[in-house]
């Protein structure tokens, strides 16, 4: 029996441990701080699997290799680590005011566009909001999701999942896939194995150490590769069966591998998960993608989005912990900042801009994006695919121009900082429950399942183009959500803009294109000074015919009664667009404003001297008769 | 900076305005309508015009120019101001259009107002006494004419950087420093200007209380 006294004992013990374990977790390791040698490290190391088990390739049932075990356990603090930006999606202590991209849920066949954030950007939605799992949200999302966080973390599982976390395994932060610079590291594999749900051999799947088949996603909950009891329950001449073999030639004596990484990641592995490809809207042009002007002048994506051991990564605005100079921002390197003690520009080379003729008022009003990134302006809207969410860059994807999500670009919109900065944006398209005045999505399975059959949508005759459905679909398909008792307050449809809600038999409409669209800051690609906003003067922007103030933006819903609907771009600036077309149309007479100041001035100078001469003449000659006068 | 600077010097400026008015026994309201009552006399006499009496021709022009100059002056000073003081930022919306719309007009009628007025307001031994032994001016002994002169004076020296400034601007010349520094030269010698106004209404209106006349 436990006495008191030993319970204390137990307690305190377990507190100790806990303690103990816990700073020990938040200890830099060997490899977390450099001496300051500018070398790149060799990492010649032998491989763990997940149980901290060191990889003999000779072992026929050898386990992929754990990064956790092999990359951590005693160089770098992978708790750190997997704080960082790219792997902390489901802590909601960070800043979530930023809109960023977000994950978009796209499925044609039931109408759904759904902008979806861990983050729970404002105007975003978690996948829990709609029920996705971590697990669903990894086989839909995982091929660009870098491991750590929602995959590790147990007490974010979906119980219904439990037994394929056990077959998958956990999607443990993948080094290799920023820090390799290996030529044989195949992120496609990487992203191909996430899809069949092989999330513990993804990342030794893709690396040049193994060859690795099998699809973990078609095995039985009860699979178990040590067992052969379930192995021998799968018909093993399937080529589903995981199924890993070394290359005993990676291997030296010892075991160990030669790690091709570096700290400094190539641009091209930040493309894998960041490259965009921007779309003509009328499908027949097809514009190259240019790439930035600091890459052209060899820099790397890392020299401005950097970080510590912490992998906090500088997202070159001005976040919690930074300032204007140690964020990274356009100004940090291209304008001296005296607030910030920055007195020295150039960082990088990077050039001092004239700005000549540019009135202040620009820079406070604009951010400096606006000018100098994306394509050029144009009066219709581009689509833009990005490979999170039309996945670029694995193998099979839809190269279509028009593939869904609908991205538009270059909208040139307010900030929350109240700077204008070029957005990309996408219409939400949803089936929601309107309780209590807020507005969620229906869990996407549940919409799956009951509204897709209602709706007989047919993913293949509607593609490239957004499907749109009649009045009297919609109003049925909220008639009969009515009848589940999901919904509990009153169900909506959410469209280009609108929210949709059955009365009296009718559609009824609330508009707030604002509010129910989602955009997000894009900075890149960036264009040098001479291909800049204005170099052509002020009428690249204050005139009649400029795409920056006129132009209207396609609002694409998912009814057939809206289609066409368009939306000033003024509406985004929170500008009057009769103003603003008031404002253009001045400049048509600015030369002559210039001519005629100009020519006032210069009056006004002719007369002044005349008259000042005349002064001095006068005080002279009174000077010399006074004179005069006196001598005599 | 500027909005502080501004704010202190108007008030200053006013308040010394009106109690300098008070000593004259003249109330705003009555240089308001002395304003335009002269503008709905000078209306009246516009067959002056097609008279053959050049300087009663010229003399009507005098005056419609001084005071539509003051009309467009105390415009732009409003669509000017009314920004920087009262809301802190920058000229920018709706006024700036105001301001952009009526400057050309102000400059064109300011040029020709300076061209009518610099005869009669060049000085003379009846505004200046000279000491005769250090050659310097003897302030003392400047009279209100005189006074009225020299704001003339430097209403037509600040109204140079005024407009060159921010004509300048307008051309691809200088960079963001250099706009901001024309930005200061244009803000602060048109604050000079307005004062230079508040002073020249006081002074012409302690000169004579009937409608508002320049000297000639």
């Amino acid at each position: 029996m436990i006495t008191n006294k030993s319970s204390k004992y137990i307690l305190t013990l377990l507190l100790f441990s806990v303690s103990f374990s816990y700073i020990i977790s938040q200890e830099y390791k060997v490899g977390d701080k450099g001496d300051g040698s500018k070398f790149n490290h060799i990492h010649l190391l032998k491989l763990y699997d997940y149980n901290g088990n060191t990889i003999d390739p000779a072992d026929p049932f050898a386990q992929p290799f754990s990064t956790r075990k092999t990359c951590a356990t005693e160089c770098h603090s992978y708790e750190k680590i997997s704080k960082g930006f790219h792997f902390n999606f489901h802590d909601t202590t960070l800043e979530s005011s930023t809109q960023t991209e977000p994950w978009i849920y796209t499925d044609p066949t039931t109408l759904s566009v759904i902008p979806l954030s861990y983050r729970k950007n404002k105007g975003s939605f978690s996948p829990d909001d709609v029920k996705l799992s971590p697990m669903d949200f990894l086989f839909r999302f995982g091929p660009y999701y870098a491991g750590g966080d929602i995959s590790e973390e147990d007490s974010l599982q979906y119980p219904e999942n439990y037994f394929r976390w056990m077959v998958s395994g956990k999607l443990e932060i993948n080094c290799l896939l920023c820090h390799s610079k290996s030529p044989n590291y195949d992120r496609a594999e990487y992203a191909a194995n996430i899809r069949k749900k092989n999330f513990k051999w993804a990342a030794t799947a893709s690396s040049k150490f193994a060859e690795f088949k099998g699809n973990a996603s078609r095995m039985p909950d009860n699979y178990d590769p040590y067992n052969f009891t379930t192995i021998q329950s799968i018909d093993q001449r399937a080529p589903i069966v995981p199924n890993l073999k070394y290359k005993k030639t990676e291997f030296d004596s010892e075991n160990k591998v030669y790690f091709n990484i570096t700290k400094k990641i190539p641009n091209e592995n930040c493309y894998y998960c960041h490259s965009t490809k921007i779309v003509s809207p009328n499908k027949s042009i097809r514009l190259e993608n240019e790439e930035d002007v600091h890459i052209k002048a060899g820099l790397l994506c890392v020299d401005c989005h950097s970080n510590e051991i912490d992998h906090n990564m500088n997202k070159g605005r001005l976040t919690k912990g930074f300032n204007t100079a140690s964020a990274k921002t356009c100004e940090s390197c291209h304008i001296k900042n005296e607030e910030d003690n920055n007195q020295l520009t150039g960082k990088f080379g990077a050039p001092v801009p004239e700005h000549a003729g540019i009135p202040p008022v620009h820079f406070e009003k604009l951010a400096c994006t606006v000018c100098h990134s994306g394509n050029l302006l144009s009066k219709e809207t581009n689509f833009v695919k990005t490979s999170r969410n039309h996945f670029l860059g694995m193998h099979g994807t839809n190269k279509a121009p028009d593939v869904f999500p609908h991205i538009q670009t270059n909208i040139l919109s307010e900030s929350s900082s109240e700077k204008i900065e070029p957005r990309n944006l996408i219409w939400p398209s949803f089936w929601a429950d309107n309780y209590e005045n807020k507005i969620s999505p229906l869990p996407v399975k549940f919409v799956e399942k009951t509204i897709r059959p209602m709706l007989g949508l047919d993913s293949l005759t509607n593609f490239g183009k957004w499907p749109s459905v009649s009045d009297s679909l919609v109003i049925f398909v909220l008639d009969s959500l009515k009848n589940f008792k999901i919904v509990k307050g009153i169900p909506v449809f959410v469209s280009g803009g609108k929210i949709f809600t059955v009365k009296n038999k009718r559609l009824k409409s609330a508009n707030n294109p604002l509010e129910l669209s989602y955009s997000w800051k894009k900075a890149h690609n960036v264009r040098p000074a001479s291909q800049a906003l204005g170099v052509n003067g002020c009428t690249d922007c204050h005139s009649l015919s400029s795409p920056f103030f006129n132009g209207n933006i396609n609002i694409e819903s998912s009814l057939i009664s809206q289609s066409g609907i368009t939306i000033s771009k003024n509406e985004f600036q929170d500008n009057s667009k009769l103003y603003q077309s008031f404002f253009s149309f001045t400049f048509f007479f600015r030369p002559w404003l210039k001519f005629i100041i100009i020519l006032s001035a210069f009056i006004i100078f002719i007369v002044f001297t005349g008259y000042i001469f005349q002064g001095f003449k006068s005080i002279s000659h009174s000077v010399f008769i006074n004179k005069s006068k006196k001598e005599n | 900076m500027f909005r502080i600077l501004s704010v202190i010097l108007i008030v200053i400026s006013f308040i010394w305005l009106l109690v300098f008015l008070s000593k004259q026994k003249i109330s705003l309201n009555k240089i308001y309508d002395n304003y335009f009552l002269s503008f709905k006399n000078l209306f009246k006499e516009i067959k002056l015009l097609s008279s053959k009496d050049f300087p009663s021709k010229i003399n009507w022009l005098k005056k419609f120019f001084y005071l539509a100059t003051i009309f467009f002056f105390i415009l732009m000073m409003l669509s000017a101001f009314i920004n920087v003081i009262f809301i802190g930022d920058d000229l920018t919306g709706l006024l700036l259009l105001i301001h952009v719309t009526i400057a050309p007009l102000f400059s064109i009628f300011l040029a020709v107002t300076i061209i009518l007025y610099a005869h009669s307001n060049s000085f003379n031994k009846n505004d200046i006494s000279l000491d005769q032994k250090s050659l310097k001016i003897n302030r003392s002994k400047l009279n209100s004419n005189g006074y009225l002169k020299l704001i003339f004076w430097l209403i037509v020296f600040f109204s140079l950087p005024t407009m060159i400034s921010i004509i300048l601007s307008m051309f691809p010349i200088f960079g963001t420093e250099g706009q901001e520094f024309l930005l200061n030269i244009h803000r602060y010698s048109t604050l000079i200007i307005l004062l230079l106004f508040i002073f020249h209404i006081a002074l012409v209106s302690s000169k004579s209380n009937k409608p508002v006349t320049v000297s000639k």
